[in-house]
């Protein structure tokens, strides 16, 4: 009995790996939420104590305390994106697309592919033990040394949260490994490079970026890890060298940035020509920029860095190719607008979250001018203007681009439709909040606001943003209540959701040629691709 | 083999990051040339094994690979207790242990697959590469 129950929960198909992976990842969303819920509330109400569970969370007054503050700040970062967005966006979609998309059966390595997944809830369960250590992890996200020495952070927290940051990236290395076997070997008769859905690009080069980079933090983490608790001396001001750990991060850390908007960027192109009822304009050119993204990101990591002294011509040569990136982005978006014009628009749920996420990816990416340039980077880097901009590509734009994939998928996910209504109203209303806070903290960072501070208000020169950071934080706590209508339409629409046919888009790519849910191995039999991922027909071959 | 290729291409930048941290402190001052620390001889030795080992395996004898694998683990670990205190000694617990780690997985691997190491034999050839690279800048 007990191995029939193993083997019940430990499964190598990879549309089940991909439903765990979402769980996990959506749990993880809301603890993420949560803890900036909080931070908003101490920069509305410094020192005053929290509502409902301050003095549980806190002890005798209820209030926020700096040494909690600057712990919330360093777990909501480093929650969300290591956490909750990647496994939502790469552990979920990559899992649930890629075989059923290419038309594979399966992963080329299932278990290794399950292995990847239990891996990952071990280091959320170690994530949710350093919470409770005698300090918990608060070096910031970033973990920069010196703070992040035994000196700066001492307690067992931010070395549990460098195991848990090791091992989480071991489960998406296996994961990567994966996806970038499975495309290569495992595509359908028929299913050239250059008829890949543009979701399968946005994975795959990800998975690049993936096994590429997340082994240079993987070696960061070591370093700092072992400076902690076996006192090696890389990262110690005397004898080694802070800044290298910049280095090594920002090596990871950039590229990581292109890691979770690809795949975004991969469904903006298949879901906006679906619901355009057109191909996608110039997909060659899409792919293209797509590929010279991925080659350029491991090279502009340095802008991270212009105030460490890198002198002008490494500065300068950072600045040219980060500005260079852009030319790229804007292909990429010229091509979504074109696929727009003069389509048969169809305003589902999946295409307005696809159109909010046009709209935050064009401000973070403009905003995002401002910091790739040297001379405005100094006066904005240590501001909130960073925050926002950030927040906008990183939270808001895979925020809005995992719900338009969620939404758009969830029928082949569970079987189910998932409630219109409420969705659109979902929808509509965390794409307006989400431009509204992040877009608030553009203006107080503009303004001069300092991050990461306890306080930052605390100084007489910025007084009088109080009204606004007030304001912004009201409209953060509606964003995370309106997240309610989210979570009620997903379990009501699982349980009480009208059954969805084989394909209730009416998408042309293959995944929807089989039944919602896939039976396992996904096809009654192997299916053969005849064209291009966007129609005009879909690109299996109907039966007669 | 193409899982294997994008697991050593993959596995390979963990150990290059690791080796640009020790160069870059290196270049810095902060530790030089560990071989007038721990003398020559036993490197060599250890290094002698690795390319023996890799050698043997090349002409299909698994087993005594695996052996000469063993035998670089020791080595290594007789180095590593001898090391004395110093800036240079963080550098090598870390490279030559955590590079240690994968030759022992190496040798079990070998021995587990003696008729027919396949993979096994393209990660061993890659773990001795690996030592290669990584003695020339820890020693000289």
């Amino acid at each position: 009995v007990g191995a029939k129950v193993i083997r019940r929960i430990v499964s190598t198909d990879h549309k089940v790996i991909a439903r765990q992976f979402l769980w996990a990842g959506l749990i993880f969303l809301l603890v993420g939420g949560a803890l900036a819920m909080l931070m908003r509330w101490q920069w509305a109400y410094p020192g005053r104590s929290v509502p409902l569970l301050g003095t549980l969370l806190f002890g005798d007054h209820g209030a926020i305390t700096p040494a909690a503050y600057t712990s919330l700040f360093t777990n909501h970062g480093l929650i969300m994106i290591f956490f909750a967005i990647t496994p939502i966006l790469i552990g979920a979609l990559g899992n649930f697309c890629i075989p059923l998309m290419i038309g594979a059966r399966d992963m080329s390595f299932p278990r290794l592919n399950a292995a990847s997944f239990w891996l990952f809830l071990a280091s959320q369960i170690v994530v949710l033990v350093s919470l409770f250590a005698d300090a918990a992890a608060s070096a910031g996200w970033t973990m920069y040394p010196p703070l992040s020495t035994g000196l700066g952070t001492p307690g067992w927290g931010q070395s549990a949260m460098l195991l848990a940051i090791f091992l989480t990236g071991m489960a998406s290395l296996a994961g990567a490994i994966n996806y970038i076997t499975t495309v290569i070997v495992a595509r359908a008769e028929g299913m050239t490079w250059m008829r890949l859905p543009l979701t399968i690009w946005g994975l795959w080069l990800t998975a690049i970026l993936t096994a590429l980079f997340v082994p240079v933090l993987a070696a960061a983490v070591m370093l700092s890890f072992g400076d902690r608790v076996f006192g090696t001396e890389f990262f110690a001001a005397a004898t080694g060298d802070p800044i290298l750990y910049q280095h090594l991060f920002w090596i990871f850390g950039h590229p990581e940035v292109y890691i979770l908007i690809l795949p975004v960027w991969g469904v903006l192109g298949d879901l906006i020509a679906f619901f355009s009822g057109k191909p996608a304009s110039w997909y060659r050119g899409s792919v293209y920029a797509m590929i010279a993204v991925t080659v350029l990101s491991g090279l502009v990591y340095g802008h991270h860095m212009y105030q460490t002294g890198l002198g002008p011509l490494a500065g300068k040569s950072f600045e040219a190719l980060t500005l260079a990136i852009s030319a790229p982005a804007v292909v990429l978006y010229i091509n979504w607008l074109l696929t727009l014009w003069g389509g048969a628009i169809r305003l589902t749920v999946p295409m307005v979250l696809c159109l909010g996420t046009l709209v935050v990816f064009a401000a973070g990416g403009l905003t995002g001018l401002h910091l790739g340039a040297i001379t405005t980077d100094i006066a904005l880097h240590d501001s909130v203007f960073v925050v926002g901009h950030f927040h906008l590509i990183m939270a808001a734009a895979t925020f809005l681009g995992s719900l338009a994939a969620l939404s758009f998928w969830f029928p082949k996910m569970f079987g189910k439709k998932l409630g219109r209504k409420l969705g659109m109203t979902h929808a509509v209303l965390t794409i307006l909040l989400l431009v509204g806070t992040f877009g608030m903290l553009l203006y107080s960072g503009y303004a001069g606001q300092p991050r990461r501070y306890y306080d930052p208000l605390e100084l007489e020169i910025f007084a009088e943003l109080r009204g606004l950071n007030k304001a912004t934080s009201h409209l953060a706590f509606t964003l995370g209540a309106v997240q309610i209508l989210f979570v009620v339409n997903w379990f009501w629409s699982l349980w009480r959701g009208e059954k969805a046919g084989a394909n209730p888009w009416g998408a042309t790519t293959l995944e929807w040629s089989t039944a919602s849910p896939p039976p396992h191995e996904n096809f009654a039999s192997p299916p053969r691709v005849f064209g291009g991922p966007h129609g005009p027909g879909p690109q299996w071959e109907e039966e007669e | 083999m193409v899982g294997m290729s994008v697991f050593l291409a993959s596995w390979a930048m963990l150990f290059f990051a690791l080796a640009y941290a020790a160069a870059a402190l290196r270049a810095q001052g902060a530790w030089g040339a560990m071989a007038a620390v721990t003398g020559a001889e036993l490197p060599a030795l250890a290094t002698a094994l690795v390319i023996a080992s890799s050698a043997v395996l090349w002409r299909g004898r698994v087993s005594s690979a695996a052996l000469c694998g063993a035998g670089f683990i020791g080595v290594q670990i007789a180095i590593a207790i001898g090391v004395p205190h110093g800036p240079g000694r963080s550098v090598l617990l870390l490279l030559s242990g955590f590079h240690g780690i994968h030759a022992a997985v190496g040798v079990l691997g070998l021995l587990a697959a003696r008729r027919r190491p396949g993979m096994w034999s393209v990660y061993w050839h890659a773990v001795a590469l690996a030592w290669l690279a990584l003695a020339g800048l820890i020693y000289l």
